[in-house]
């Protein structure tokens, strides 16, 4: 069979050369069933790449992001709630749970889009998933995808993990928010104490209530934060905050938090917005943002497109 | 010739049919299938502007060639969603919506940076002389030709590290 594969990807390396020998390529086809089906598994792998290829270069292995430590000194600054940046695609990233033991049941929770999902799990802790967002929960060991709000009971000698991309969460009873979205990993502190721990972290950090930790993606950088803590997961009660947002991630979220399908006239797409949208049944928070902007509405299939004045 | 016009290839299709869909029953094992595909290509001639076209030839079998592709994906892509559905308890398929045309919806999104995300940690783990051209090759959209002449090596190296780099990641992709 490996030799079929070999076979397979010699030829599907040279089709985009104009001296592909198409000819020789249906007969090998022809000689066996199998052969179609190994160039449909390398064919579909190559597609993906394509598909992917832009991300993928941008992905490329960096020397190791700079690490908060002591003789970095963290940068301290007000946050103004939840970022719509944060919460802003759903490219959440796909991590794999350390293995805890195979007989240990793991379980799966996905929200759709347009509204929070409630997860009580058996030892009282209580979470609300944010909007498309995903959580496995594997024992004492959870991974998230999307944001999410937890409220874990103390319970003696038990720490839960929540591993969200390249962070660990390590939490002995506590209430917090985490994302784990397009543009990187949040956490925010509302009562109690937990550690955050990651390779890209010299060594773990305490975040205590009022704090908040952003790893950015793109930046690589790590910064510290301080929040309200009535105002950790604003989005729970239909609040969207956003800070110098460009609208089209505003609409994006608008669309994922509220199930209202929102585009944006390129013309605008990179335009900056700074304010709170709620969230409530019946109203059209998509109007009320381009109230607040000054711009134009118009109906399409199924949703709102919002453009500049005076088309 | 190296230029053929739109009617040249339309032509072109004509006088080589019979080898297209011999190549298209091959491809896809099926005549039904072949015969569907091939009206499909003759209305992509008839009504695509291409620009010049080096070998037209070539160049009518990767379309037949693409069009394959792009029903096995569709395929794949409609078991993926119906499997999800399935095993979805909140009733995504009923609130699930694109964010725009352009923009594809959050759960898509979510799909594909899983994607992503395993296809990169995959490309990592080739080997080295394999990775540096899949990278060059497929991410930054070098030809074999351009790949070939930055690293020094010959045409057909780049084409073997690619084939060495693709069934790697098919054996580390299907684990």
């Amino acid at each position: 069979m490996d030799r079929i594969y070999e076979e397979a990807a010699n030829w599907l390396v040279r089709e985009p050369d104009d001296a592909m020998d198409w000819p020789g390529f249906t007969h090998w086809l022809e000689a066996d069933p199998r052969h179609r089906a190994a160039y449909d598994e390398l064919a579909l792998i190559d597609a993906e790449l394509d598909d992917h290829s832009t991300r993928l270069a941008a992905a490329r292995p960096e020397p190791l992001p700079v690490a908060a430590n002591d003789s970095q000194p963290l940068r301290w600054g007000r946050w103004a709630g939840m970022g719509g940046g944060a919460i802003a695609a759903c490219l959440a990233l796909v991590f794999a749970l350390q293995p805890v033991g195979r007989d240990v049941p793991i379980q799966d929770y996905r929200s759709a889009i347009g509204k929070n999902s409630q997860i009580a799990l058996g030892d009282g802790s209580k979470i609300v998933l944010a909007p498309a967002s995903h959580l496995t929960v594997q024992g004492d060991q959870l991974a998230l995808e999307g944001t999410g709000y937890f409220d874990i009971p103390h319970k003696p000698g038990r720490t839960l993990i929540i591993r969200a991309g390249e962070f660990q969460i390590s939490d002995v009873g506590t209430q917090f928010s985490v994302g784990n979205e397009a543009d990187g990993v949040s956490v925010d502190v509302a009562e109690g104490s937990l550690s955050v721990s990651s390779e890209r972290l010299a060594k773990p950090i305490a975040l205590a209530a009022g704090h908040g930790l952003r790893a950015d993606r793109s930046s690589k950088t790590i910064r510290m934060t301080s929040v309200d803590p009535q105002q950790v997961a604003s989005w729970r009660r239909g609040q969207l905050q956003f800070d110098q947002t460009p609208l089209a991630l505003v609409a994006r979220d608008i669309s994922r938090y509220s199930g209202e399908k929102v585009m944006v006239d390129p013309a605008i797409a990179n335009q900056p917005f700074s304010g709170v949208i709620a969230i409530d049944e019946g109203a059209s928070p998509a109007r009320a943002l381009a109230q607040i902007l000054s711009v134009e509405t118009r109906p399409v299939d199924g949703g709102i497109r919002l453009e500049p004045r005076g088309r | 010739m190296s230029l053929e016009s739109h009617q040249g290839l339309v032509g072109l299709l004509e006088e080589r049919r019979a080898e297209l869909r011999r190549f298209l029953v091959a491809r896809t094992g099926s005549e039904a299938d072949a015969d569907d595909l091939l009206s499909e290509l003759w209305i992509k001639v008839n009504t695509g502007q291409p620009g010049p076209i080096a070998s037209p030839t070539a160049y009518l079998f990767r379309m037949a060639n693409n069009l394959v592709l792009d029903r096995i994906r569709e395929a794949r892509r409609r078991e993926r969603r119906e499997s999800e559905w399935t095993a979805d308890r909140h009733g995504l398929h009923s609130t699930l919506m694109e964010v725009s045309d352009s923009s594809p919806n959050a759960e898509q999104l979510m799909v594909e940076s899983g994607e992503a995300r395993r296809l990169a940690d995959a490309i990592a783990q080739l080997p080295a002389g394999a990775q540096r051209v899949l990278r060059r090759h497929k991410l930054d959209g070098l030809s074999h030709g351009e790949v070939a002449a930055e690293l020094g090596i010959s045409k057909s190296a780049v084409e073997k590290h690619m084939a060495v780099a693709m069934n790697h990641l098919r054996r580390l992709l299907g684990d």
